[in-house]
């Protein structure tokens, strides 16, 4: 991937978020012009199942709830992940990342989150045998690309408290 | 890396219940996908005139390289085959749909399906991750869409997207859809009675997989880009917003197809209104015609059957999967117009009454169900209906254009899109030379002009054009009968274009724009400012990857226009005798008043001189309205060429 990326520094400690991203029911069209977003900025490819968040679509209610990571202050996967390194913190904006040359894809971190139980906010990726979560897109100028695409502002990049 | 395209396309012949694959690439290069690859299996494979209803007939899925995409609104699907709407010998042609469908049939593993045959029972498919399964579908057999979607989301889960029919399909009624969701419906030609005639109730997917995109960084730039311009028109609200008078009838914000960033049907979703004629609550999305269901007052369409008796009747039309569109337009003004002329004011013992919501309710079920004589004959479109009850016939015109479709765009048919003179000789150049009601995929034109004209001046529409068709005639007021081929023939290529990629036609193309000085659209990026026209072309290149020039792809639209062109004379003997059957319709007097202060119609002679003048851009003899033969191989259709000349049908 050639997108241009802005320098981070890391944090070992594990620190309250700084931002995160803020969802709104009512306004999500279910479009999931975020998933697609999402998968394209990480992954290079289209794809809702590779996508770090997760639009359900209720079609018949018209009833969309969007699925994504609160990054937690105490956040479960961090602490389940047996791999030194293997998941940090952005001191920029205190997101909590997968560091993808470090994960062994044991999943302990996907199994660990309590909101994970549609296996959407912690996914696997099989292509690259990692699991991949929100980054808050910390290295994009623009901030979170979901949230930018976003069409009826039912997403928003807000700080923490 | 070629990016788009998943590869696979799918065959299903459901009399032999074999599957098979093809490569998709064997076809793309030449024919992009969608309404492209459709026309070219139709050549090779649908060689005389067919009946709709027989195994042999091919029902064709085709997605695009953009499906599945970012690309805005890009969850469309074109559905092709022999339609048995058109009137009076069904003839090969399309149909389109939005919704999510498509996009899942990609991550599923397959750019389209071709299925063949006919079942000896009622099955649906199973499509996930290049898994196909036939299945019974007993149990589905005779539901209704909604419940028909409902219980395959429950058996094979929430994520599911699923096209299907109603009872209307079942009962092969020649205006019946292929429904997904509540309201994206492949509406025109009649296709849901062909899947019926097959024993196919639904085909459900669900797909893990992926769409490569060759350059991620640029793509989602023009994304971002586009998404800004989308919102700078005048016909497509900035930011919709929830009706409070409207929270009784749980009014949501609802999109139509996936990735679709464009705010044309947000607020038309209602997912709690009570019923009139039966009890329990209706919801669905209320958008393009439905709103006129319930009638708008002080239009042609003023009936009054109140809201929540319009929801009803538009809510019910798609459960059984019934054309609304020719419902509308067609039907049920016909039967007030034979009410009013005191011809028909009865069906089975019911008075003709649309301000009456059991009226729509009752009728709405006798032609799903083909119920009663009546019924029965509503159920084969309203020019077969007057044929077989033999009456109302002279009025069939008010209200049909040609080839069995209701008018629309073209200032007679439809008595509500405000298009005047002579804005509408370019729509009867398009719905002479077309094998449907070309507007479902070419609003630019017709409707650009009607609604921007009293949006910005004429004068920066006049620079437009010269900018696009190369003069201001194309759209000046004063020259009527100069320069329309022109903009009949862009038009006609771009609505190929986007039924091959495919993108909505609400959308593209980028023309006019209220965010630039001189009201032509342009987005900005970082390769340099892309004129609103070429957009689609960047989208194309971006994703596939593709290293094709601006004028090749035009080629590749062109190829298919005349493929298409072709299928139509060898299967159907087309030739300029059949395109001026639209000179009558358009004789006509317009049903608005234009700028000019006056209703106008067309004049037959002027007409036939701007048809030569088509023919004549397009490389198609005069006299019989047909591609001449080195048109075809200049296009890369040399055996196209070989075979309508060796049978005698060309020079």
């Amino acid at each position: 991937m050639s997108f241009s990326r802005i320098s981070s520094k890391v944090s070992r400690e594990i620190t309250p978020p700084k931002f995160i991203i803020s969802i709104d029911n009512e306004k999500c069209t279910g479009c999931r012009s975020c998933e697609l977003a999402c998968s394209i900025f990480h992954e290079g490819i289209s794809s809702p199942s590779l996508s770090r968040l997760n639009i359900l679509r209720d079609f018949i209610y018209g009833e969309n709830s969007i699925e994504i990571c609160k990054q937690c202050e105490g956040p479960e996967c961090m602490l389940a992940c047996p791999v030194e390194d293997a998941m940090f913190i952005d001191e920029k904006t205190g997101a909590r990342i997968i560091n993808e040359e470090k994960c062994i894809a044991c999943g302990n971190c996907a199994r660990a989150c309590p909101f994970n139980e549609n296996s959407s906010i912690i996914r696997y990726n099989p292509n690259k045998n990692v699991y991949i979560k929100c980054d808050l897109c910390y290295f994009r100028k623009d901030g979170p690309i979901c949230v930018q695409i976003c069409p009826y502002g039912a997403l928003s990049y807000v700080s923490y408290r | 890396m070629i990016g788009g395209w998943v590869g696979k396309i799918l065959r299903i012949d459901l009399s032999t219940q074999k599957i098979s694959f093809e490569d998709t690439m064997k076809y793309a290069k030449d024919f992009i996908g969608g309404r492209g690859i459709a026309a070219k299996i139709a050549w090779e494979e649908i060689k005389s005139p067919i009946d709709p209803f027989s195994p042999e007939n091919l029902l064709i899925f085709m997605t695009g390289p953009l499906t599945g995409t970012l690309a805005p609104a890009s969850g469309r699907t074109i559905v092709c085959g022999v339609a048995p709407q058109v009137y009076p010998t069904p003839w090969f042609t399309r149909s389109n749909m939005g919704g999510q469908w498509g996009s899942e049939l990609k991550y599923a593993g397959f750019d389209g399906i071709i299925i063949k045959g006919k079942s000896e029972k009622p099955v649906y498919l199973y499509i996930h991750d290049n898994e196909i399964e036939i299945n019974d579908a007993k149990d589905l057999w005779g539901l209704d869409t909604y419940s028909t979607q409902k219980m395959i989301l429950n058996k094979h889960g929430k994520d599911v997207k699923v096209a299907c029919i109603g009872p209307a399909g079942e009962n092969l009624v020649r205006i019946s859809v292929i429904l997904t969701e509540t309201e994206n419906a492949a509406g025109q030609g009649g296709f849901g009675a062909v899947m019926g005639s097959k024993n196919l109730k639904a085909i459900a997917v669900k797909g893990s997989g992926y769409v490569k995109i060759a350059d991620p960084e640029f793509f989602l730039e023009l994304c971002l880009a586009i998404k800004k311009e989308l919102t700078t028109t005048q016909h497509i609200p900035i930011k919709p917003s929830l009706d409070p008078e409207q929270s009784i009838h749980g009014q949501r914000l609802q999109n139509c197809s996936h990735s679709c960033y464009v705010h044309c049907c947000l607020n038309h979703f209602y997912k709690s209104v009570p019923g009139i004629v039966s009890p329990g609550i209706n919801t669905g999305q209320f958008h393009c015609i439905s709103p006129l269901f319930p009638g708008i007052p002080n239009t042609y369409y003023d009936w009054n059957p109140g809201f929540r008796g319009g929801f009803e009747a538009s809510v019910l039309s798609n459960k059984y999967g019934i054309n609304q569109w020719e419902l509308i337009i067609g039907t049920f003004a016909w039967l007030r117009k034979l009410k009013q002329e005191g011809i028909l004011t009865h069906i089975d013992g019911m008075e003709i009454d649309l301000n009456d919501p059991k009226f729509w309710y009752m009728t709405l079920k006798k032609i799903a169900y083909r119920e009663g004589k009546i019924g029965n004959a509503l159920a084969e479109g309203g020019p077969r209906a007057a044929e077989i009850l033999n009456i109302g016939k002279e009025y069939i015109p008010l209200f049909w254009a040609a080839y069995g479709y209701t008018g629309h765009w073209d200032g007679r048919g439809d008595k509500i899109n405000p298009i005047f003179y002579p804005v509408w000789i370019v729509s009867a150049i398009q719905w002479a030379t077309d094998t449907r009601d070309p507007f479902s995929s070419s609003h630019d034109y017709v409707a650009g002009v009607s609604m921007w004209s009293k949006v910005i001046k004429w004068e920066d529409i006049y620079k437009i054009s010269e900018r696009i068709y190369g003069s201001s005639k194309a759209t000046n007021l004063e020259t009527p009968y100069e320069y329309k081929a022109q903009p009949a023939i862009w038009h006609q290529h771009r609505s190929v274009l986007k039924d091959s990629l495919i993108l909505c036609d609400w959308a593209f193309p980028r023309i006019f724009s209220l965010a630039t000085e001189d009201h032509y659209a342009r987005i900005e990026t970082s390769k340099g400012v892309i004129e609103g026209p070429l957009i689609e072309y960047y989208f194309f290149k971006t994703v596939t990857g593709l290293d094709i020039s601006k004028e090749e792809l035009d080629k590749i639209t062109e190829r298919i226009f005349n493929l298409e062109r072709a299928i139509q004379i060898r299967n159907h003997n087309r030739s300029r005798k059949d395109d001026e059957a639209i000179i009558p319709y358009f004789e006509y007097e317009e049903f608005f008043v234009g700028p000019l202060g006056k209703r106008e119609k067309l004049d037959r002679e002027k007409f036939k001189k701007l048809l030569d003048e088509y023919y004549e851009l397009r490389g198609w003899d005069i006299e019989t309205g047909r591609p001449k033969s080195e048109k075809l191989i200049q296009l890369g259709l040399k055996d196209v060429a070989l075979e309508l000349k060796k049978l005698g049908l060309i020079n």
